[in-house]
């Protein structure tokens, strides 16, 4: 019984391990009001296509906020730099929508969502 | 990103993996390890180091290679019981180094170990006199074994002809003031029985008393926190 238990405790403990390594794809998700930066995203583009500048800036501040809710969650299971890139991705978004560059927030908005989407794997 | 709670947790997560690993990998001591097995060790616990302070890269590439490394330790473990000719192959062999009083130059030569290596283990097996030695074998750990010659060996009991008591493992009684109560029913003694002896002995609770063991003779080893001993002659 003692030896079950401890092989139990064991395989739960290395399950919970391999669930917090492996949860970036899970926790990325939206949970709650603010954090769904998918929609955000799509919204953003919208906005940039349509060069609706004064939504584009609602949109990316929205954006932020949401990032800094989801960053928490999932830097236990991603790396640092893909972290780092995706601020930095959203500050130069920030800045080429406040200087309404359309190229400029495009190519900064396919970086973003090229960062967005790797940090899973 | 906040850095010391990511190592915090990614600590934990390489502490108790590691700890779960070495201890399927078996109870052996540092000086009973191979050189493989040595080096073996010092990658894993690496990998275990990198998982938690490199946070340039995920943690789960880092814990797959662990798990990967110690399951091929783990098969390596297997093979070598099972198959004497692959443990040599990966552990090597014990190489004589003395045979029948006579420095075997060959086998030091093979082994890239030198003179003064051998007469500093022997030092180490407490043989200062070269000539006492008829046999001496390095083991896979890197350790020499040592046959003296007859002569030289030490008088045991049987050659004398002497009978001895049976001496088996002795039982803990009390530690840190706490009586194992267990460990007295296991030799069917009791609480009023341990009492007494500590009384007669002018201990008045087991509270005052570090370690309390009884051997097979029935002989009891008392040790008191109070050792009314000066410190600072020690």
């Amino acid at each position: 019984m003692k030896k079950v238990m401890i092989i139990t405790c064991t395989c739960i403990l290395l399950g919970i391990f391999i669930l917090i390594m492996n949860s970036g794809g899970l926790l990325k998700q939206s949970f709650m009001d603010g954090d769904d930066v998918e929609t955000l995203l799509r919204n953003l583009n919208e906005d940039i296509v349509e060069s609706d500048w004064k939504k584009g800036q609602e949109d990316i501040e929205k954006l932020k906020d949401a990032w800094d809710m989801v960053s928490k969650r999932v830097q236990f299971s991603v790396e640092r730099n893909n972290l780092m890139g995706i601020e930095l991705s959203i500050a130069r978004l920030k800045g080429s929508i406040r200087g309404k560059n359309k190229e400029q927030s495009l190519i900064g908005y396919e970086e973003l969502i090229s960062y967005w989407n790797n940090l899973e794997e | 990103m906040n850095e010391s709670i990511v190592v915090i947790v990614r600590g934990v997560i390489g502490f108790f993996s590691l700890l779960i690993f070495t201890r399927l990998l078996g109870k052996q001591q540092v000086s009973q390890l191979t050189l493989f097995e040595y080096i073996l060790g010092i990658t894993i616990g690496s990998m275990a180091s990198t998982l938690t302070t490199d946070l340039s890269s995920a943690a789960w590439p880092h814990w797959v290679g662990l798990v990967v490394w110690a399951t091929l330790v783990y098969l390596v473990q297997v093979l070598t019981l099972k198959f004497p000719v692959i443990s040599e192959y990966i552990n090597g062999k014990p190489r004589v180094l003395i045979a029948n009083g006579k420095i075997l130059e060959k086998n030091l030569k093979k082994l890239r170990y030198n003179l003064f290596e051998l007469l500093e283990q022997l030092r180490m097996n407490n043989i200062f006199d070269i000539n006492q030695v008829e046999f001496a074998v390095l083991e896979t750990n890197g350790k020499l074994t040592v046959l003296k010659k007859s002569q030289f060996q030490s008088l045991t009991p049987k050659d004398m002809n002497l009978s001895t008591d049976y001496m088996g493992l002795s039982t803990e009684l009390i530690y840190n003031g706490v009586v194992m109560e267990h460990n007295l029913e296991k030799i069917d003694l009791d609480e009023k029985w341990l009492d007494s002896q500590l009384k007669t002995r002018g201990i008045k609770n087991p509270l005052e008393v570090y370690l309390a063991v009884i051997n097979t003779s029935g002989e009891l080893y008392i040790d008191l926190y109070k050792d009314h001993m000066d410190d600072k002659s020690l």
